[in-house]
This record gives C-alpha cells, structure tokens and sequence, in this order.
C-alpha cells in the first residue's frame, strides 16, 4: 500500500478513472490560520480536501486566497485553526514538535514560493541541508545531493555559492533540495513565478517526473503548463467569493484548465 | 537526529557566513571581558602598589635580648656565632649584639689623663663626663645604621684582638673638645687610654649613641668583665630586615640563634600597620571586583539584545531550517553554539586587550602592572559562559518562531 507499488508506471495526464490508491492527505472541517494580512481573505467557512498517492494536484486561486497558508500546514509548518489533518492516516492535530519536524524532514519536500536557500552556501551545502537533520553522515549527504542535483540538470553547478544562481537555477536548486531526502509528499507553492518559460518549463518537467515516480504532488500555481500534467485542479475561494466557500472543493478528476 | 559534529560546523559556517553581524556581537563581548580582566588587574596592580607603599613603612628592626636573670652571674644568653646564624637567615639585612655597661659607679671618660683617683665628684672637671657605654660588636654598628663623620668604625680585627679603640658620639666628643681626631686621637675610660677611631654622626636607629662611647664587645669584656644582667646590661641582638620580612624573621630568629630552647628569647618588634593594610587592600578588591561583575553583567545584557536582535533578523532563515526537519532543539543548539563560539573568541580577544589596557594604564601611572594568571586563564571560559548566558533567551525565541511566520519575510527574489 505503499506509493513505491506505483513507481515507474507513468500515468497519462488525461486519465480520468477513479484513483485506487489510499488517502495521503485528508483535511476535514479544516480552517486556516492564515497570517496578520490574509486573515480578513481567508476562508471563513470549513472546508474538506482528500488527496491520494500518486496525484498531482493544482492548486488554483487568487493571490491571498490561503494557497499558501494551506500549503503551511499541509507542509506542518502550520497548524490550522480548526479540523482535522490526517497525513498518511496519522492525526497531525497529535504529533509532537519532534514527530512533526522529522515528517518534515523524511516525508514532505517544501518548495517555496521565494525559493529561499542560504545565500552564503553552496548549492551542493543548500541541497545538503535537510539530510544534515536526517543524522546522514557525509559522504552519504553528499552522494544523496549530487543525485538530486543530477535530477534537476544543476550537477554541474554544486559548488557554486547560491546567490551566483539565476531565478531559474534557484528554483531548480529549491526544487533538488525538496527531493533530496525521497519524500512521499512534495509541495510547491509557485515554483514557476518569475521564472522565464525554458525554466518554467524545466521545473514542470522535474515535477511530472517526480509525480511519474509515485510521489504525491501538491503545486500551487496558475501555470497552464502545470495544468497540463496535474491529475486535478481544486480552486481555492476567492475573497469574494468567501462565502460561497466551500463548495468549490474538492472537485476531483477534473482536467485542470477547463476550470480557469 | 542532528550530529554534534554537524550542530557544530554548522554554527562555524553561520558565523563565518555573517562577518558583521558576529564582528558586532564579538565586540561586544570583547569589550565585556576585557573590562572584566581589565578591571581586576587594575585591582591586583593597586593592591600591588598599595601593598608595597605600606611595605615601605613596616618596622624593619627587631630586638633579641635573653630571658631575665635571676642569679648574679647569669651566663651569655647568646651564643658566640649568633651574627653568623642570625645572618644567615633569608630576609636579613644586618645583625648585631649590644649591651649597656652598667657599673656600680659611674664611668669617667676624659680627654686627658686624670691625676687623681678616679670617684664620685671628679666627672665635672673640664674635658670630663661620664657618659653612657655601649659595648657594640661590628655587625651592630652596620645593623644600628652609625656612621662616622671622621676616621673610621671599629672593625672585626678590632673585635677578635680586643683592641683598646672607640667611637665617640658627635656630641659627646663636642662636650669633651675633641674636635678632631688630629689633635686628639685618645680619650681615658676611668684613665684607660682608649684610642678614637672615628666620630659618630649619623646612627639612624639610635639617637642616644651620639651622647655616648661605643666599645667592641671584646673590649668591653676585657675593661669591665661580662655583661653586669642583673644591673639591667642585658645583651640585646639587634636585627634589620628587609621592608615586609621583620614578621617572619621575628618568628624564626629564636630558633636561629638558640634551636634548645627557643621560647626562653624573648623577642620585641613594632607590628606595623599590617591590619590596615589587608584591610584597605580588601575593601579596594571588593570595590573593584563588584565593578567587574557588573560591567560584565552590562555587557552580558547588551549582547544578549544584540544577539536577539540578530536572530529575529534570521527568522526566515530559521524557518528554512525547521521546514527542512530541523526541530526546535536543533535550532536552539545552533543559537547557543554560535553564541558560545563568538564568546569564547571575544573572550581570548578581550583577554588580551583587558591585559593591554592593565599594562598601559599601569606604566602611565607608573605602577608596576599584575596580573593574576587566574584572572586571566578563565577570561576565554568567562567570555563563553557570557556568551551562553546571552545565547539562552534568544535561543529560546528562534526556537518558537512559528516557521510560517519566518517564510513569509524571506525576501523575495
């Protein structure tokens, strides 16, 4: 019942037939905390969400609409203000600080929308960085960075200091160092913004491979390409559709686009 | 689970990564301890300073005489080499044996020959008087500080051959008009001719030797026989010591110069101001030392605000961490290592500037500079454990940032 039972078997963007595979994320009566200056554009109303093995999903909506605050606490950076959270079956509502961060750290790949990496590091130091709280010995988090920058193209780039990279590299260095440690679940909150379309498209393509390989993707964007590859699309409310919330979701096995 | 080793490099890397953040932090350390080592080497090269004024001012003499004699011909109470033991004893100056003559009439000296017989009466005649004896070995005269203003001390040769020679004091050879030992080089004790060595003019201890005539003990022994004890002729040793040693020499002497029966000396010294001095050297300790703590306490606070300060700058980066499976432990770990790390280098640096200013301010003043290595040694330790202290609140803080707050100030690209 694990995703690896899924590893290898590419599944067309188009299919449609219901998902076999068991929850991964399950989210019911959930209410965002949302931070000081989305708080007012925060959904009011509770809202349930079930994502499976293996999907790709798109989250859509406007900026400010709790994208990435619902992205926090899938991540676990976050709790929420109300519901339920239920990552692989497990209650995250009951985890401790130290089972939180070590699921953060073997489970969930986080790309951020600011691609934030150490500026004064290296790249093969920034793609390091997660497997150092793994307790991984050197050579290990070295051989295991090198694999995961040979996977994004940015091999050849390991010792450059990340402020060196260009937008485009950044996010593929962001992107290395979310999948470095094989996580089950990865999250994107707008890994295209500001990138130009070879590099948009690069990102989407390292995303789809991922996804191909059995993991759960989660990505935050109104990218059409993204679209393309997501199995489905669920929009998040709008301020001022707030109200209307939560009817929105979750839709399920839609093709993404149609719904933009 | 974090390896200590990683938990470590870890903070070295961050604090090479932000020179000016940890420079300022460093500083501020470096001045706390360098204040602190500073502060207490002034306190040791002041008490240093006070210590040694007082030093200068200490009783240096002390006076062995023997127990009180109860029969009539009560033995020498002193061995025959007391100079040479008492001399040997490490903080001497000089050393010397004295003794009164006391006889049962008094003693004529005249400046010529006396025709008469000598008695009671006869001691008003011109160029007469009869003035205190003192039997003196060489040794006292160098201990006792006389010197002449003509000729010259008696010597050892004069001690060991019992010659017939003196010093008179300035005054009495005034009295007796001798004004110089070319027109009159003898003078008669009881109409023993006695030849003049040299004049008295400065004995710094004892002021009364300028009234009177100083024999070698010999002599002395040969003119009038033993010491007379029991007429109050008691041999006394006089001792000079070093500034600071009279204490120790006073305790030791005894048994220098009678290792049988020590406790039968009775031994007399000034104590000086000693109390005075542990007191104002402690009050001035205490007074400098709560300077210490507290500039240190000052400095502690100041770093800890700055620390914090630096950390709420670096939430995003701490969010980064805790997104990446760091948990809070781990972050607070990095935030007291580098803490600790910056202290402890703040505090070899401070060390040395605190030693700095110790010798600076001390040759401007012209003190002699101290430093005790136990302020000094621990100053690195010190600087650390200010660092840790500071380290722990923002520690605590960069710890319970909410991750989600620190990502959304990342700066954008």
């Amino acid at each position: 019942m694990t995703m690896t039972t899924r590893r290898g078997q590419a599944r067309p963007p188009e299919s449609n037939r219901p998902l076999p595979h068991p929850p991964l994320i399950e989210l019911s009566g959930l209410r965002l905390r949302g931070q000081a200056q989305e708080r007012r554009d925060v959904p009011p109303a509770p809202f349930d969400l079930v994502v499976r093995r293996g999907e790709m999903v798109m989250l859509t909506g406007q900026p400010r609409s709790g994208r990435s605050a619902l992205l926090n606490v899938l991540g676990l950076l976050d709790r929420p203000a109300a519901g339920s959270y239920l990552l692989n079956g497990i209650d995250t509502a009951k985890l401790r600080d130290r089972e939180r961060s070590a699921l953060r750290g073997r489970q969930i790949g986080f790309v951020f929308q600011r691609k934030m990496v150490l500026p004064t590091r290296s790249v093969l130091d920034n793609v390091m960085l997660p497997l150092r709280y793994a307790g991984m010995r050197r050579q290990q988090r070295i051989d295991a960075a090198v694999e995961s920058l040979d996977r994004v193209g940015l091999a050849a780039m390991a010792s450059f200091m990340a402020w060196q990279l260009s937008a485009g590299e950044l996010a593929l260095c962001a992107l290395a160092r979310a999948v470095v440690t094989k996580p089950s679940l990865v999250l994107c909150d707008e890994p295209t913004g500001g990138l130009d379309e070879p590099a948009a498209a690069k990102v989407i393509g390292v995303l789809a491979g991922l996804n191909r390989e059995g993991r759960t993707v989660l990505v935050a964007t109104a990218d059409q390409l993204a679209a393309a590859y997501s199995g489905r699309s669920v929009r998040l409310g709008e301020p001022a559709e707030a109200l209307a919330w939560p009817v929105t979701l979750p839709i399920t096995g839609s093709r993404a686009g149609s719904r933009q | 689970m974090l390896r200590p080793a990683d938990a470590v490099g870890e903070a070295f890397t961050s604090i090479v990564a932000r020179p000016a953040a940890v420079t300022a932090t460093g500083f501020g350390t470096l001045l706390a301890v360098g204040w602190f080592v500073a502060v207490l080497g002034l306190v040791s090269t002041a008490t240093g300073k006070v210590a040694s004024v007082f030093t200068q001012r200490l009783p240096t003499s002390i006076l062995v005489t023997g127990p009180v004699p109860r029969l009539l011909n009560a033995p020498f109470p002193f061995p025959a080499d007391v100079e040479r033991r008492v001399d040997a004893l490490s903080g001497v100056v000089a050393s010397g044996v004295f003794w009164q003559v006391r006889l049962r009439s008094p003693v004529v000296v005249s400046a010529a020959p006396l025709t008469g017989p000598v008695g009671r009466g006869q001691a008003a005649g011109p160029r007469q008087a009869t003035p205190a004896l003192v039997a003196a070995t060489p040794g006292y005269l160098a201990a006792a500080g006389v010197a002449v203003s003509q000729g010259r001390l008696f010597d050892a040769w004069d001690q060991s051959h019992a010659a017939d020679v003196c010093l008179v004091g300035s005054a009495l050879a005034r009295s007796l008009r001798i004004s110089d030992l070319d027109s009159t080089h003898t003078i008669y004790i009881n109409n023993t001719g006695c030849v003049i060595t040299g004049i008295v003019s400065r004995p710094a201890k004892q002021p009364s030797l300028l009234r009177s005539v100083l024999l070698p003990t010999s002599e002395a022994t040969t003119m009038f026989g033993p010491p007379d004890q029991r007429a109050g002729a008691r041999p006394t040793v006089l001792i000079v010591t070093r500034p600071g040693a009279a204490g120790q020499i006073a305790r030791q002497a005894p048994y220098a110069i009678n290792p049988a029966l020590p406790h039968r000396l009775v031994v007399r010294f000034k104590r000086g101001p000693t109390l005075l001095r542990a007191q104002v050297t402690s009050a001035l300790s205490r007074l400098f030392v709560v300077i210490g703590w507290v500039g240190l306490a000052i400095g502690v606070v100041a770093i800890a605000g700055l620390t914090t300060f630096c950390v709420l700058q670096r939430a995003p980066e701490f969010a980064l961490r805790r997104a990446v499976g760091a948990r809070r432990r781990h972050i607070a770990a990095q935030v007291l290592a580098e803490s600790v790390i910056v202290g402890l280098v703040g505090g070899l640096a401070g060390a040395s500037l605190g030693v700095a200013a110790v010798v600076l301010i001390a040759k401007a003043v012209g003190w002699t500079p101290v430093v005790a290595p136990l302020a000094l040694w621990p100053a690195p330790l010190i600087g650390a454990a200010a660092g840790m202290i500071a380290g722990i609140a923002p520690a605590v803080r960069a710890a319970w940032m909410r991750p989600s707050a620190g990502l959304s100030r990342f700066p954008p690209l």
